[in-house]
C-alpha cells in the first residue's frame, strides 16, 4: 500500500497495515499538506519593541510577542461595531489564482494523501472577526447579526471548497476551537442553533466533491461530537486526545467510521519531558485506535515548551508499536 | 426576597443589563439599602451564575452577559457603595503573566471576582512581575490572580512569587493562578496558594483564601 491507500484504509477502516503518520522534519509523512491564498491580499507585519502586529484576509489586527507563540491575540477586530458589518470586504477565493500554490503541490504530491488546509472555520473566523469575549456575548444577545455574520463567512469557506476540489484535494482540514479543558466554550443547545445545519450543508458539499473533512479542534468537545460525526466530520483532528476516555471516542469513532488525527498529548503528556510517559501513550494511542488512526507532531514545539528529543521519542514509540522502522530523512 | 431585589437577582441570571440597571435604579429609589442590593440580590445571583456554569448548564456566553449585567447594576450602584460602609471583599491585582497576550480567561475571572463583590485592579496581559509587585506594594491587593495561556509563560508565574517574596510582600497576599497549561500541581510547585479550573471556581477560591 502506498501512503495515500494507508490513509484512505485507515479513514474507511479497511484493516490498514499501520497509523498513519505525518511527521515534519523528515520523518515519515503520508500526508501532502497544501494551501489557498486568497486574490488580491499581502499580509503586512511589522515590529514594535517586543511585540509584532500582523494583519490577516479579513481585516482584523493580531499582536504576537516577538520571541512567543506563532498565534497572537486579536489587537482590533475588523467588526469593532456591529455597523461596521456591512461593510465588511470578505477575501476573495472565487479565483482560480488562489489555488495556485495547491495545485503545484498537489501536483507533486506523489503517491501521498493531498490535504487542503482551508484555514478556519465559521466559529473560528466569527470570534476574531468581534473578538473572543464580545463574539460570546454577541451570541447570547445578537443572534440575527451573528447568524449574517456567520453566512458571510461560510460563503468564504464555499468558495474555499470549490477550488479544494477543482485543485485535486482528497480532503480538507478545517480548524474550530470549541473546548476548554473541561468542556465546550458554548452549549449544544447553541451549537445547533448556529451550526450545525451550516456545518452539514458545507460537509455535505465536500462530500460530493468526494473528499473527506478532517476537523481539528482543541480542547473537550465530547457533548457535541455525535452531532458533529453526525454533521459529516469524517477525521477529528485533537492534539489533546488525553481529555477525552479514549476508549469511548475511540468506539464512537469506529461506529461513525471516523477516524483520529493525533499528536501524543501536547498539555498533559509530551511537555511532561518523561520519556517513559510519553512512550506509553504513544503506545496507548496505536492501541486504542488502532485501525481507524493517523498520528503526528504538533508543528509548534517551542509554543508548547517541547523539546525535539522529546518529540522523536513519541515518534519512534508510535513506529515502533506500528511495526514501523522509524526513518528520517537528513 | 424583597420583589424589588428579586428583579435585579432574575435580570443577572437572565444577562438583561438594561433591566438590571433600570431595577436597581428602581431598588435604590424605594430606599433599599446598598448593601441589600449588592449581596441579596446581586452576587446572590452570580454565585448561581456560576453554580450553573459548574453544573454545565450555563456556558461562556450565559456567564459573560450575565457578568455584564452585574457589572451594569454595579455601575449605578458603586456612587451609593461608596457612601455607605460597604468594603469589598478584597481587592485583586489580576494579569496575564509576561510574554502571555491571551486575555479571555483573565477577562472572565475579573469579571466573575466582581460579581462576587471583589475590587478588580485589571493589570492587562504581559505584565511583568514588578507590576504586580507594585500593585501589591503601593495599591494594596491583597490577592494576586495570574493567568497564562502557554507552557512557555506559565513558568514566568514563579518569578512573581519569588519577587513577592524579595520584596517582603509574600505573607501579606493570596496568590492563585490559572490557564489552560497550569494545574493544581504545577500550582503547588510553585509555591502558589491555590489553582482554579475556571472563572467559577476561581470565585470559590479567591472567597475561601480571605475568609
Amino acid at each position: 500500500m502506498n501512503a495515500r491507500e494507508i490513509i484512505l484504509a485507515n479513514l474507511n477502516h479497511q484493516q490498514p497495515p499501520r497509523p498513519g503518520l505525518t511527521f515534519n522534519r523528515g520523518r515519515i509523512n503520508d500526508i501532502c499538506n497544501a494551501w489557498l491564498n486568497p486574490y488580491g491580499y499581502t499580509q503586512k507585519r511589522w515590529v514594535e519593541g517586543q511585540r509584532e502586529y500582523y494583519d490577516d484576509e479579513w481585516g482584523n489586527l493580531w499582536v504576537r510577542m516577538v520571541d512567543g507563540s506563532v498565534k497572537g491575540e486579536i489587537y482590533q477586530p475588523a467588526i469593532a461595531d456591529w455597523s461596521q458589518l456591512d461593510r465588511l470586504q470578505p477575501p476573495d477565493y472565487s479565483h482560480p489564482d488562489c489555488a495556485i500554490s495547491m495545485r503545484a503541490l498537489f501536483d507533486n504530491a506523489g503517491d501521498t494523501y493531498k490535504l487542503a488546509g482551508i484555514g478556519g472555520w465559521i466559529f473560528d473566523n466569527a470570534r476574531y472577526l468581534r473578538k473572543m469575549e464580545i463574539y460570546f456575548a454577541d451570541l447570547a444577545l445578537y443572534p440575527a447579526e451573528v447568524n449574517r455574520m456567520h453566512e458571510i463567512v461560510a460563503g468564504v469557506y464555499e468558495q474555499k471548497i470549490h477550488l479544494a476540489a477543482q485543485a485535486g484535494a482528497d480532503g480538507i482540514f478545517i480548524g474550530e476551537d470549541m473546548g476548554t479543558q473541561t468542556g465546550l466554550l458554548f452549549s449544544p443547545k447553541m451549537f445547533r442553533g448556529y451550526f450545525k445545519a451550516m456545518y452539514t450543508r458545507l460537509f455535505g458539499l465536500v462530500h460530493d466533491y468526494g473528499m473527506k473533512v478532517f476537523m481539528h479542534s482543541c480542547g473537550q468537545n465530547w457533548a457535541i461530537v455525535p452531532e458533529l460525526l453526525d454533521a459529516g466530520v469524517d477525521v477529528f483532528q485533537f492534539d489533546q486526545p488525553a481529555l477525552y476516555d479514549m476508549r469511548r471516542l475511540a468506539a464512537i469513532l469506529k461506529e461513525h467510521k471516523a477516524a483520529l488525527w493525533s499528536p501524543v498529548d501536547i498539555q498533559k503528556v509530551l511537555p511532561t519531558g518523561d520519556r517513559a510517559l510519553i512512550e506509553a501513550f504513544a503506545h496507548e494511542l496505536v492501541d486504542t485506535f488502532e485501525g481507524h488512526l493517523i498520528c503526528k507532531n504538533y508543528p509548534d514545539l517551542h509554543g508548547i515548551g517541547v523539546e525535539e528529543e522529546w518529540d522523536d521519542w513519541a515518534y519512534e514509540a508510535i513506529c515502533a508499536r506500528a511495526g514501523v522502522t522509524a526513518t528520517t530523512i537528513d | 426576597m424583597d420583589e424589588k431585589l428579586k428583579s435585579i437577582y432574575d435580570g443577572i441570571i437572565e444577562g438583561d443589563h438594561k433591566a438590571v440597571a433600570a431595577h436597581v435604579k428602581a431598588a435604590l429609589g424605594a430606599g433599599l439599602e446598598p448593601g441589600a442590593v449588592l449581596n441579596d440580590a446581586m452576587v446572590a445571583a452570580m454565585a448561581e451564575v456560576g453554580r450553573l456554569f459548574e453544573e454545565g448548564e450555563y456556558f461562556v456566553p450565559e456567564m459573560l452577559i450575565s457578568a455584564r449585567a452585574m457589572k451594569e447594576g454595579l455601575g449605578v450602584l458603586r456612587p451609593m457603595l461608596a457612601q455607605s460602609d460597604i468594603r469589598p471583599v478584597a481587592k485583586v491585582a489580576i494579569g496575564t503573566v509576561k510574554g502571555d497576550l491571551h486575555d479571555i480567561g483573565k477577562n472572565l475571572v475579573a469579571m466573575m471576582l466582581e460579581g462576587a463583590a471583589f475590587e478588580i485592579l485589571d493589570l492587562g496581559s504581559d505584565v511583568s512581575a514588578e507590576k504586580f509587585v507594585d500593585a501589591v506594594k503601593s495599591q494594596g491587593a491583597n490577592i494576586v490572580a495570574m493567568s497564562a495561556l502557554l507552557t512557555t509563560t506559565m513558568v514566568n508565574m514563579k518569578g512573581v512569587i519569588e519577587a513577592l517574596s524579595t520584596a517582603g510582600l509574600r505573607d501579606q497576599v493570596k496568590v492563585i493562578v490559572g490557564g489552560a497549561p497550569v494545574t493544581d500541581s504545577f500550582a503547588r510547585q510553585i509555591g502558589a496558594d491555590g489553582y482554579a479550573a475556571d472563572a467559577s471556581r476561581a470565585v470559590s477560591l479567591a472567597k475561601s483564601l480571605v475568609a
